[in-house]
Order: C-alpha cells, then sequence, then structure tokens
C-alpha cells in the first residue's frame, strides 16, 4: 500500500509543499511545476464545492461514522481512480494534506498517516523561526522526517 | 435511504437525465469562504420543492404515478414485505424527474467531476508540453488508454461515476458506504438506455440543449432498477 506522492496546499489553496516518491510501478508521471499548482489549486476548489452538493437527506451521516470527525466533514475526502486514490484531509486551520496513494490503501490507516505528518508540519514546519506562513515549505528536517515516514509505510 | 439521485450527462456536457429520489440541496449561501463554509457542519439550504412542482414533466410523472409504482411492486417481489414496497413507492413518487437540469446543482456537479476526471488522466500520462494537441484527441479515443475516475466521496455522500466511450456520463449519488455501483452503471447504459433511447426510432440520439429524455418506457425500467436493488434502501 505504497504513498506515491504528497501535497500540502494552505487555506488560501496555494501549494505548499508538493514531493513525488519513488516508488515500483507509480502511475504518477512527473509533471510541469506549473501542472501540480494547477493540480491543487483544483483540488482546494473542488474540495470546497463538493460541500455544497450535500444531499439533505445525508447531511448528518458523518455522524455515524467510525472516522475522526474533528475536521473535514463536509469537504471531499476520497477520489478513486482505476490507477489510484486520492485522500484529502483539512485541518481546522484549513492546511489541506493530500496523499496520492495505490487503489488498495484503506481509510482508517491513512488517518493514522494524516496524524504523523501533521505532527511533522506543527514540529518542523511551525516552530521553524525562518518559516513564513503560507509561503512554500523549504525546511530539510521536515523533508528528511516526513520521508521516513513515508518508507515506512510504503515498505 | 442510500441511493440519492441519477444523473446523465452527454458528450456536450448537458444533464440528459436526471432524476432525484431524494432532493440535492440548492445551496444558495453567500456566507464565508470556502476553508470556512466546508468546516462549519451546517449549510443553509434551501427545499427544490416549488421549482420542483413547476415543472410539467414532474405533473405529468405524478399522474401515471400509479401504473409506474405496480411495475416497481411486480419486480420487487425479492422485498417480500409490503412496508418496504409502500416506502420504494412513496421514495419514487415524491421524487423528481428532469427538473433540475439546468440548476445550479447540476453544473456544479458536473464542473467537480469534469476537475477530477481532468486530474485523473493527466497526472498519468505526459505533461502537456511534451504532448500535441492531436496526440491528446486520440488519446481520448483510444480504448482502456487513460487512468479511468470511479468515484469520489466525502463523509456525507459519495459519487459513483461511469463514462462511456461516445462521452456519454452516468452518474449515481449514494451513501458513502456503499460498494462501488459502476457495474450497475454500466448496466444501465447496455441494457436501459440502448434499449429504450438508442433503439427507440422516436428518441433522438444527439440532444440540443434543454432537450432530455422523456421516454416513460426508459424512466420506469431505470427506476425499477434502482428500487430492486438491495442499497435503494438501507
Amino acid at each position: 500500500m505504497p504513498i506515491f506522492s504528497i501535497y500540502i496546499t494552505s487555506k488560501s489553496g496555494s501549494l505548499l509543499y508538493q514531493k513525488d516518491f519513488k516508488v515500483l510501478n507509480n502511475p504518477i508521471t512527473k509533471q510541469n511545476s506549473n501542472d501540480y499548482l494547477v493540480i491543487a489549486s483544483t483540488l482546494h476548489g473542488v474540495h470546497a464545492i463538493s460541500a455544497k452538493l450535500t444531499p439533505a437527506a445525508s447531511a448528518k451521516n458523518y455522524l455515524s461514522s467510525k472516522l475522526p470527525t474533528n475536521s473535514n466533514k463536509t469537504g471531499l475526502r476520497m477520489i478513486t481512480t482505476s490507477q489510484f486514490k486520492i485522500y484529502m484531509n483539512q485541518t481546522v486551520t484549513g492546511l489541506e494534506i493530500i496523499l496520492f496513494t495505490s487503489p488498495d490503501m484503506g481509510q482508517t490507516k491513512i488517518s493514522g498517516i494524516y496524524d504523523k505528518i501533521y505532527q511533522l508540519y506543527c514540529d518542523y514546519v511551525l516552530k521553524n523561526p525562518f518559516y513564513q506562513l503560507e509561503m512554500p515549505i523549504r525546511c530539510k528536517l521536515f523533508d528528511d522526517k516526513l520521508l521516513s515516514v513515508v518508507t515506512t509505510t510504503n515498505v | 435511504m442510500a441511493i440519492y439521485s441519477f444523473w446523465v450527462y452527454d458528450r456536450h456536457c448537458n444533464c440528459i437525465y436526471q432524476r432525484e429520489y431524494s432532493p440535492l440541496t440548492a445551496s444558495t449561501s453567500t456566507s464565508a469562504s470556502a476553508t470556512t463554509t466546508s468546516q462549519t457542519g451546517s449549510t443553509p439550504r434551501l427545499s427544490q420543492s416549488n421549482s420542483a412542482l413547476n415543472n410539467s414533466s414532474v405533473q405529468r410523472f405524478q399522474q401515471s404515478g400509479a401504473d409506474n409504482s405496480d411495475t416497481t411492486i411486480s419486480n420487487n417481489t425479492s422485498l417480500g414485505s409490503s412496508s418496504v414496497n409502500n416506502k420504494i413507492q412513496e421514495l419514487l413518487n415524491n421524487g423528481s424527474i428532469n427538473a433540475i437540469n439546468d440548476n445550479n446543482v447540476s453544473k456544479l456537479l458536473f464542473g467537480t467531476l469534469f476537475s477530477l476526471r481532468k486530474i485523473s488522466i493527466s497526472l498519468t500520462s505526459a505533461p502537456a508540453s511534451e504532448t500535441t494537441d492531436d496526440e491528446v484527441f486520440s488519446s481520448h479515443t483510444s480504448l482502456n488508454k487513460f487512468n479511468e475516475l470511479k468515484s469520489f466521496q466525502t463523509l456525507n455522500y459519495k459519487v459513483h461515476f461511469y463514462e462511456t466511450l461516445t462521452g456519454l456520463k452516468f452518474l449515481v449519488v449514494t451513501d458513502p458506504t456503499i460498494r462501488d455501483l459502476q457495474l450497475e452503471l454500466r448496466n444501465i447504459y447496455e441494457n436501459h438506455y440502448l434499449n429504450y433511447v438508442v433503439r427507440n426510432q422516436l428518441c433522438q440520439v444527439e440532444f440540443k440543449e434543454h432537450e432530455v429524455i422523456s421516454n416513460d418506457k426508459f424512466i420506469q425500467s431505470v427506476d425499477a432498477f434502482w428500487s430492486g436493488l438491495p442499497e435503494f434502501i438501507s
């Protein structure tokens, strides 16, 4: 159940961090740096629109779900395609973590990975005195720790 | 109620059939930005009953409701108990047909789907600068070449998607817990759309703007198909 790539977008939809991981049989091809920006902001927009499409009868469905629901109650969560899945999670502050995984990745496993990544973001990005909010993330420690989290799940 | 609505879009991006078993919200809320609304659980909702009642196709359907529900019952012998049948009947009669094809909800749904479909295709193919327009066109028409979108979901609902090679798009909005319904959508295309729309000499194949499928046979057989699924009432 490998993770192919990770995008982190800010609350306004700009791409803060993007990384493709080296995985065997990765269906995701390398794109232009511009395409990454387009994809990230499209996903951000679609995330908000999908909340508006909620059928009235299903509006309270999230109450019965077993997943952690302190954030992202109404927005887009998962996109399934034939070659990969996209998992999106939004924290209460608006930061979005988007993971591209293989189609066999489950929801419960992904929520554990989110927690770890968010923890890393707090520890190594937000606590970095040289990091400015809403700007692209260039922190070597975050890079390294993120890679080790992803490698442990990919193996 | 696990199946909320069913939509068919043609290759010109027009909604040619829309069947609602339970209303989608027409959210006209102007409040707050995208990020904040997606976090607050409650968004203002507007009932669609007024707009639905004005539509002639709905009224016509309600008049012919009696015959329609008979066919439904006969196809649902497996469900047995009459209370379940009554509930199905009620849902079928209360829903709307082709009432909101040009509504904002319909367009938002299509837009969401279109963007996600584009992302799933472009991420698995070479960057745009390396392919010419001709190649992009031919790759869309060639078989099984690109990564197809299957579904997307939030905690509240799930949208299943099936696209034919001719560009027809079938969508069904359901509960998020439901299994993959792509095969069912394909079944509707093969057994219902082909039989009652394509092979019907009185029904056009190419739809102009604001033209919809108002073919009673198609409507009845699709209703019977969805209400026959065990997932229809959960």
